[in-house]
């Protein structure tokens, strides 16, 4: 133990200070950390304040998180209807249970799951969160916080991965059209910038759109977004079809699986396997991505802070409002890398593809 | 059956005697390439074929042609009845009747070796799970692979892979076994192993066309042995005619260069 001490010790002098201008260099680096580190605990903890009604119970030097914990459920909900707020509650349920039959032995083919999803995901949403058959309409003007990331993030992964699959086969096709098709698309959604997009569904889409016909302002966010993160999935996902040797397909072919069956028994399995951590990382930025809405008006987790440091009794609130937000995503972030790197272990423990011969 | 016995079944009398495969005028281009020039083969029932020759010389692509992994520009390549052409549902049928054994064994790596065996069954064939198993554990135990299961592909040596690679083919009931190189790829000792249970297979009556060098095997279970050469089919014989009296000049220093000449 001592011993393991002293190789580290040993190992920190010879890397950072072996001559007197790196020494002094770590030095200064280590002052200055010190500072930085010392300063925010004070602010973040030593001088907080945590409780109280207004602005007024702040303190110079110090957060005050009251404006949080009192601001809770509007980062949380937005500024959806209190008294309705179970209906979030039952819609996150319903949409977690949904994730049950991925771990059933019993169900064979997850990608019924999936379509399922598909399926219902929207009409629960539609259902609770929007409102109908009995239950009162909440616009969704009022959505926000966290929910309304949520559901961004995972309407908007749900439907961009099979598009994303297919773009990324029709981007191999060897009919020219579709292949012509899916590269333009594919080039189109990833030349311009997400901002754009979302410019796009919310301002110019409804111009175009023949009178008496409204689409929410939400489903035309969801669509643009999974525009684009099915561009940059479909070429995360063709990378890994060209890793999936030519022997593998003529396998498949020689033991008479067509197209359809083909992809799905024998060659996405090993695909999704290539891509894992990659699939993982852009998910990652969608999410974080999904905090551009906030330029067209939507209040999403970080949307939300301007909003509510506006309220005359917490004016001036932005840092702890932004830097909450801005925990809330790394966690989140931070619980889907750690889950992607969990998966890729333990699916590299198995080949991925190709057999040494 | 030997060579000049097949040229006399050349009208068929009946069905169950029709030639199983029968290629007349096969050209096969790719680009402007010419890699398989008129070529005529006529396989029976049972028959086993030995084809051999040069690197380059189209001997893959001719039997990449018999299961349509290759398309072929001019002639006809009849199947068990089934001319191979743009039909997609023929070409499915035919492939579910003609197995393939590639050099690179081409196991799926994401499947254990049971799974790999009956996939095909159970999604082609349509086998319950329960038949598929059943029908797989019968190979695993006729190619010695048995203890090895439920083991992934990668855990495997190259041999056990080739072996369990054949058993997946045989696991669809083909009619039809073809084989490109399959011992090209593995270290030396592995080779007899594979070799024996492609012999086990030929004695069992299944109809074969083996692309290879071993010479050892030609000699044991061929009928025909074919030698070709720049895209032609350039000798056709019975293995004893072949090794000891070949006609051709190319032919004579193939053998040579190969040791094959007894
Ligand atoms: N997809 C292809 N496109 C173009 N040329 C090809 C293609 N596949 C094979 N060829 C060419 O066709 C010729 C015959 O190839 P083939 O693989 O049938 O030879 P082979 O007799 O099996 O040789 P080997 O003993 O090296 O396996 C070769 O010259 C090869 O370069
Ligand atoms: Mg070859």
């Amino acid at each position: 133990m001592n011993n393991k001490l002293y190789g580290r010790i040993k190992s920190i002098r010879h890397d950072y200070f072996n001559t007197p201008v790196n020494a002094v260099l770590s030095l200064v680096m280590i002052f200055l950390l010190a500072k930085v580190a010392i300063w925010f605990v004070n602010w973040a903890f030593i001088h907080a304040v945590w409780t109280g009604e207004t602005s007024e119970v702040a303190r110079p030097g110090g957060a005050t998180w009251a404006f949080i914990i009192k601001k809770f459920r509007f980062f949380l909900f937005g500024f959806y209807p209190k008294q309705h707020i179970w209906r979030i509650l039952v819609t996150l349920v319903l949409m977690g249970a949904s994730f049950v039959p991925y771990f059933m032995k019993r169900v064979s083919h997850k990608v019924l799951v999936f379509v399922a999803h598909m399926v219902l995901w929207p009409f629960v949403i539609g259902l609770f969160l929007a409102g109908g058959l009995g239950l009162e309409k909440v616009s969704t003007n009022n959505w926000g916080g966290l929910t309304l990331t949520f559901i961004l993030s995972a309407l908007g992964l749900l439907y961009s991965f099979p598009i994303g699959i297919l773009l990324a086969l029709g981007r191999r096709s060897e009919q020219r059209i579709i292949r012509i098709l899916s590269t333009v698309y594919i080039e189109f959604f990833r030349g311009i910038p997400l901002i754009t997009i979302l410019f796009m569904s919310s301002v110019v889409v409804p111009f175009f759109l023949p009178s008496g016909v409204a689409i929410d302002k939400i489903i035309r966010v969801v669509i643009g977004m999974t525009f684009f993160q099915s561009a940059y999935l479909a070429e995360v996902i063709r990378g890994g079809l060209q890793a999936v040797p030519e022997g593998q397909y003529e396998a498949a072919d020689s033991l008479g699986f067509k197209f359809g069956l083909q992809q799905y028994l024998i060659i996405m399995p090993q695909v999704l396997k290539i891509t894992i951590a990659n699939i993982g990382g852009i998910s990652i930025s969608f999410i974080k991505d999904t905090t551009l809405v906030l330029i067209i008006g939507m209040f999403d987790l970080l949307g939300i802070v301007k909003p509510l440091a506006s309220d005359s009794n917490w004016l001036g609130m932005e840092p702890e409002g932004l830097i909450f937000a801005g925990l809330v995503y790394w966690v989140i972030c931070f619980a889907i890398s750690r889950l992607t790197y969990k998966i890729e272990v333990k699916v590299n423990t198995l080949p991925a593809t190709g057999v040494k011969a | 059956m030997t060579a000049a016995e097949e040229k006399t079944s050349e009208a068929p009398a009946n069905t169950a005697e029709a030639p199983i495969i029968e290629i007349k005028d096969l050209n096969k281009w790719y680009d402007d390439f010419h890699v398989l020039i008129d070529v005529n083969l006529t396989v029976n029932r049972g028959e086993k074929i030995v084809i051999c020759g040069p690197s380059g010389s189209g001997k893959s692509t001719l039997i990449r042609c018999i299961n349509r992994l290759e398309k072929h520009q001019k002639g006809d390549i009849v199947v068990m009845g089934h001319e191979l052409t743009e039909n997609t549902k023929d070409v499915s049928l035919i492939r579910r009747e003609v197995g393939m054994v590639f050099q690179s064994f081409n196991l799926f790596p994401h499947l254990t070796i049971l799974q790999n065996l009956t996939l095909a069954p159970i999604w082609i064939r349509k086998m319950s799970q329960r038949d598929a198993e059943k029908i797989a554990w019968k190979y695993l135990k006729r190619v010695n692979i048995a203890e090895h299961a439920l083991k992934f592909p990668s855990q495997l040596s190259g041999g056990q892979q080739q072996r369990a690679a054949i058993a997946r083919s045989l696991c669809m009931q083909p009619k039809i076994m073809l084989f490109d190189e399959p011992t090209s790829a593995l270290d030396p000792e592995m080779v007899n192993e594979v070799l024996d249970v492609m012999v086990k297979l030929a004695e069992e009556g299944m109809t074969m066309l083996c692309v290879t060098h071993e010479m050892g095997f030609a000699r044991r279970v061929a009928d025909q042995v074919i030698f070709m050469d720049e895209g032609k089919i350039v000798e056709s014989q019975s293995p004893e005619k072949f090794f000891s009296e070949p006609e051709n000049e190319r032919t004579r220093k193939f053998l040579k260069q190969i040791h094959a000449i007894s």
